[in-house]
């Protein structure tokens, strides 16, 4: 699924990034993240987005939601929450604040919903991360 | 008798209903889905050790994969893992070589290991075995103690 090719569901904001849009969120409980592709369009020096990480799992878990470039290098948005506990079948909004890098008016990004649900034991073992990332490109309007 | 003739002829008229005129409305459903893909973990793996102590490894003997499933709900996502890191006891000095792979079935049939490309996820339920290796080189061995391993198993 590119980019280029996913139905853009951007909103301009006239307001500033902090109401550039809120991403249409899907409410099946056994989603890990939603959505995870998405466009937006913004008059300020950053594009905000909400995504829904979710528990597929019964048990409750440690989630932490980060930003990445497309090199997987992180970035610097503002998150928030960034870390929280997650209840089993359930989802709940973050709200996430990309800033444009300067001079550039796009931005691809990776939202990365992260969880160790099987912490490690008290043996040798190999602990699966299991990690969701949504593409989303942010559009700087001139 | 005409007088009744005409008032039975008025009122059968009256009688007559009124002609009942049709209207009809559009009622709209509108839905937006968004695909999306889950992973569950199943199972930690567990690393082997190797008889020399220079690998410890879920594909040596002792060691399992770890297992994971991952639900696509439409296609055009993709599965990758990232190179894993390495816990490891404080009397473990030495450095190794660490490596993850991965292999597939059920919508997906694939391999793939942290250095190669992503690869396509089918639409539907994938099983996925994660296997992880730590390579100690030359004459080095694996100190005693505890050790574990984290693979990044990534849908995107």
């Amino acid at each position: 699924m590119k980019l280029s090719s996913t139905k853009t569901l951007a909103t301009t904001s006239f307001l500033g990034c902090a109401f550039a849009l809120a991403l249409l969120p899907s409410q099946a409980a056994a989603q890990a993240m939603s959505p995870m592709r998405g466009e937006v369009k913004s008059f300020s020096d950053s594009f905000a987005l909400r995504v829904f990480p979710a528990n597929p799992y019964e048990h409750r878990i440690r989630v932490e939601v980060k930003v990445y470039d497309q090199n997987f290098n992180e970035v610097a948005a503002m998150v928030s929450p960034a870390n929280f506990t997650l209840a089993g079948r359930n989802s709940r909004p973050v709200s996430v604040i990309v800033p444009f890098e300067a001079g550039q008016a796009t931005r691809k990004v990776r939202i990365c919903t992260e969880s160790v649900p099987f912490p490690g034991q008290n043996k040798t073992t190999t602990t699966i991360k299991a990690q969701i990332c949504g593409k989303f490109l942010g559009e700087r309007v001139q | 008798m005409k007088k009744y003739a005409k008032l039975a002829v008025v009122a059968s008229i009256a009688m007559v209903p009124a002609q009942a005129f049709a209207a009809t409305g559009n009622v709209q459903f509108n839905a937006t889905v968004t695909h999306t893909c889950t992973i569950t973990v199943n199972s930690a793996g567990t690393l082997g050790v190797s008889t020399n102590f220079g690998t410890l490894s879920s594909m040596q003997a002792g060691g399992a994969a770890g297992s994971a499933t991952i639900a696509a709900s439409g296609n055009g996502f993709d599965i990758s893992v990232d190179a894993p890191n390495l816990s490891k006891p404080a009397a473990d000095t030495t450095s190794e070589t660490l490596s993850a792979s991965y292999i597939t079935t059920g919508a997906t049939t694939v391999t793939g290991a942290h250095t190669d490309a992503a690869n396509d996820l089918n639409n539907g339920t994938t099983n996925v075995s994660v296997h992880m290796a730590a390579v100690k080189s030359g004459s080095d061995v694996f100190a005693a103690g505890t050790y574990t391993g984290t693979v990044v198993l990534r849908c995107e």
